[in-house]
């Protein structure tokens, strides 16, 4: 047992430990005393890892894989998308780059997703919520909106994965407890540095990380919330008049993106946990999933494209709830004279005000 | 033109608010309890914007400590204000058993200040100061403006020389005497030589220890006036510029941060909320540390070279009451 207490090393200053006769672990180089049974505890997490493992959800959807029966399949020769509809909705244009799309025969159905929520606002009101998107952005170009034509806009039906799972473990902490007080010399800063471990469990449920590599997986993120409660099973009745993607981004890929927001939103319950400390910092996530499953839907999004100086920017409107999300242009010279303005005006009154404080 | 009104009717505002708030000195009032931002009873309880000023009917001893008899004050007082009259300096014996915090030298120079000892169109003064602050017992002689010129690090050594015997000994009332005769014969000698620097100056003992000076002295020679002056142009711009700089920054920063998506990073609209629990939670002590800084407004004043008879200090610098030079030792 010794021999591992020797090769602790100090939390606080990194110097190895040694065992000292009373029965504590000392530091030689801080004097720092610490209960050998707390270094053993903080030593037994570190050399712990812990991954969220999804299990074997491939096969699962492999198993219950169906086609998307009489759809008409169209390809994109310019950007290599594949969207498909019903037969009464004539597609021209690539949602994703604008160009020409043709039919193909040579390609069957999609996978069918296990649920879809249906558009519930049309294009008028999408072009509208882009319309007030544009409002207040003092940045924009001035000549943008004549530029592009909204009506454009298209509504397409993106792939998505959603992860539900039970996150649960241990969440491991340096948290800290901060006392100040002063006498007539000096102040003092005394830091109290505790190992605050936090066993819990939570649920997760749909969790989406968009299924296409044509959409900005930031886009889709900040298209969020939407409404699972309307979520119904697939029909082809839904694609008529609309565009459905298929997925083409494997799940492998948008697992760490999952893994990433649930363990960011675990950590962020856990802290409240610690709301007792002055400072709390995640040494180590153990969390592991309980029950986990991936499921495969499609979500309404209009999608608009509209190029300025020679860059394309994407819109993305949320067809739940018309949220619109993309990056906009953002004029050179209106930055400038923004900045010029506040420089200017700031400068002079601060310049005043020193003026008559300080003379 | 407008301007110009501004100015000089902020001025005559500022040197009326002076006049009434300064005029009548507190030294008299026979209540000494602290004000109440626990400073001493004389200390203004706003510094901000202080201008020395002359202050009227001010004692020659002031003797908060409450080391010497009425008869010795008597005499000491009797003794300084020939001193005042004859050179037309400001000095005064002071004594305090409580240095509010401050460092002695910025304690006895505020003391200048605050009461307005200055005299002159430089407003000049010197006071000789023993502090019985239990944590600091110390003397200094401690001049400001005009006077700080001839009060240099040879001079204060051989005050500090001349009266540490019989400080050591317990005998303040001669101390005082001590220090108001050699502050007499110095300024004698100033007035009766031509151009006067410290240089002509007879020195009965001559400081060898170098070492222990504060290095602040190398840079503090014998002057002719002093800048009083407001913030520069350049300054002033400079900091409107600086503030226009960052502010015109966050501004465009936080236009330009509209245009961009920001997507979420967690997950916390999916969480089921009734699903989270508490299984259990550890919390181990490991260690502490403390860390201590010097405040700000007290600059350190160098203690010296330790041993049992303390060491001498000399130190110059600006307080919230203008500048000074200073030097004693601890007792
Ligand atoms: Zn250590
Ligand atoms: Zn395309």
């Amino acid at each position: 047992m010794s021999e591992r207490l020797e090769s602790y090393k100090c939390p606080s200053c990194s110097a190895p430990l040694r065992y000292d006769p009373s029965g504590k672990l000392v530091c030689d180089s801080c004097s720092n005393e610490y209960d050998p049974e707390v270094i053993e505890l903080m030593d037994s997490y570190d050399r712990q890892q812990a991954e969220f493992d999804w299990g074997d959800y491939k096969q699962k959807l492999a198993e219950n894989a169906e086609r998307i029966e009489n759809s008409v399949v169209y390809v994109c020769r310019s950007c290599g998308a594949t969207v498909e509809t019903d037969a009464t909705t004539a597609a021209t244009h690539c949602p994703y780059c604008d160009n020409e799309i043709v039919i193909t025969d040579r390609l069957e159905g999609g996978l069918k997703p296990g649920g879809v929520i249906p558009f519930k606002i049309d294009k008028n009101r999408a072009i509208d919520s882009v319309l007030a998107h544009f409002k207040g952005k003092k940045l924009l170009p001035g000549n943008f909106k004549d530029r592009h034509t909204l009506e454009k806009i298209r509504g397409v039906y993106v792939p998505f994965w959603l992860f539900d799972a039970g996150v649960d473990g241990t969440m491991v902490m340096d948290a800290t407890k901060v006392r100040m007080w002063s006498d007539s010399r000096y102040d003092y800063t005394e830091t109290k540095h505790y190992l605050l471990s936090v066993s819990g469990s939570m649920d997760f449920a749909g969790v989406p990380v968009d299924a296409s590599t044509k959409m900005d997986n930031d886009v889709m993120d900040a298209l969020e919330p939407f409404d699972y409660s309307e979520m119904r099973d697939f029909d082809p009745v839904y694609l008529s008049g609309f565009l459905a993607d298929r997925f083409d981004e494997d799940p492998d890929v948008s697992i760490p993106r999952a893994n990433e927001r649930m363990e960011n939103s675990a950590e962020s319950v856990i802290r409240s946990e610690a709301s007792d400390f002055t400072t709390v910092s995640v040494r180590k996530s153990l969390m592991r999933l309980t029950h986990p499953t991936v499921r495969y839907v499609m979500l309404p999004v209009y999608v608009l494209n509209v190029k300025y100086n020679e860059k394309n920017y994407r819109f993305a409107v949320n067809g739940q709830t018309g949220k619109v999300v993309g990056e906009l242009p953002i004029s050179k010279l209106k930055s400038w004279l923004y900045f010029g303005g506040w420089l200017v005006g700031l400068g002079a009154i601060v310049s005043l005000i020193a003026y008559f404080l300080f003379r | 033109m407008k301007k110009m009104i501004c100015l000089l009717f902020s001025a005559a505002l500022l040197f009326t608010l002076c006049i009434v708030v300064f005029a009548d000195t507190p030294l008299l009032n026979p209540d000494k309890s602290d004000n109440e931002n626990g400073m001493p009873y004389w200390y203004p309880l706003d510094t901000d914007g202080f201008e020395d000023f002359h202050g009227e009917d001010l004692p020659y001893v002031v003797d908060d400590a409450d080391i010497m008899t009425d008869a010795e004050e008597a005499q000491l007082s009797a003794k300084i204000e020939s001193i005042v009259r004859k050179y037309g300096i400001g000095y005064v014996a002071f004594t305090d058993d409580d240095l509010h915090g401050l460092s002695p030298e910025y304690y006895s120079s505020d003391f200048l200040h605050f009461n307005g000892y200055g005299t002159g169109d430089e407003y000049g003064a010197v006071t000789f100061f023993l502090c019985f602050d239990p944590g600091d017992r110390c003397w200094r002689t401690t001049a400001i403006n005009s006077c700080e010129d001839y009060f240099t690090e040879e001079i204060m050594y051989e005050i500090d020389e001349t009266v540490d015997s019989a400080i050591r000994s317990g005998d303040y009332y001669d101390a005082f005497m001590l220090h108001a005769n050699y502050v007499e014969d110095l300024f004698e000698e100033i007035a009766t030589t031509e151009n006067w620097t410290p240089e002509d100056h007879d020195f009965k003992y001559t400081y060898e220890d170098e070492d222990d000076y504060d290095p602040y002295y190398e840079n503090y020679g014998y002057r002719n006036g002093r800048s009083k002056e407001g913030p520069s142009a350049v300054t002033v711009v400079g900091a409107g510029l600086i503030v226009g700089l960052i502010g015109g920054g966050i501004r465009v920063a936080s236009l330009r941060k509209k245009m961009k998506i920001n997507p979420p990073r967690t997950a916390n609209n999916y969480l089921i909320h009734d699903s989270y629990f508490v299984r259990d939670r550890r919390c181990d002590y490991l260690y502490t540390t403390l860390t201590r800084h010097e405040k700000p407004r007290e600059p350190s004043s160098s203690g010296g070279g330790g041993g049992s008879h303390g060491g001498s200090s000399f130190s110059s610098g600006h307080s919230s009451g203008g500048s000074f030079s200073s030097g004693g030792r601890s007792f």
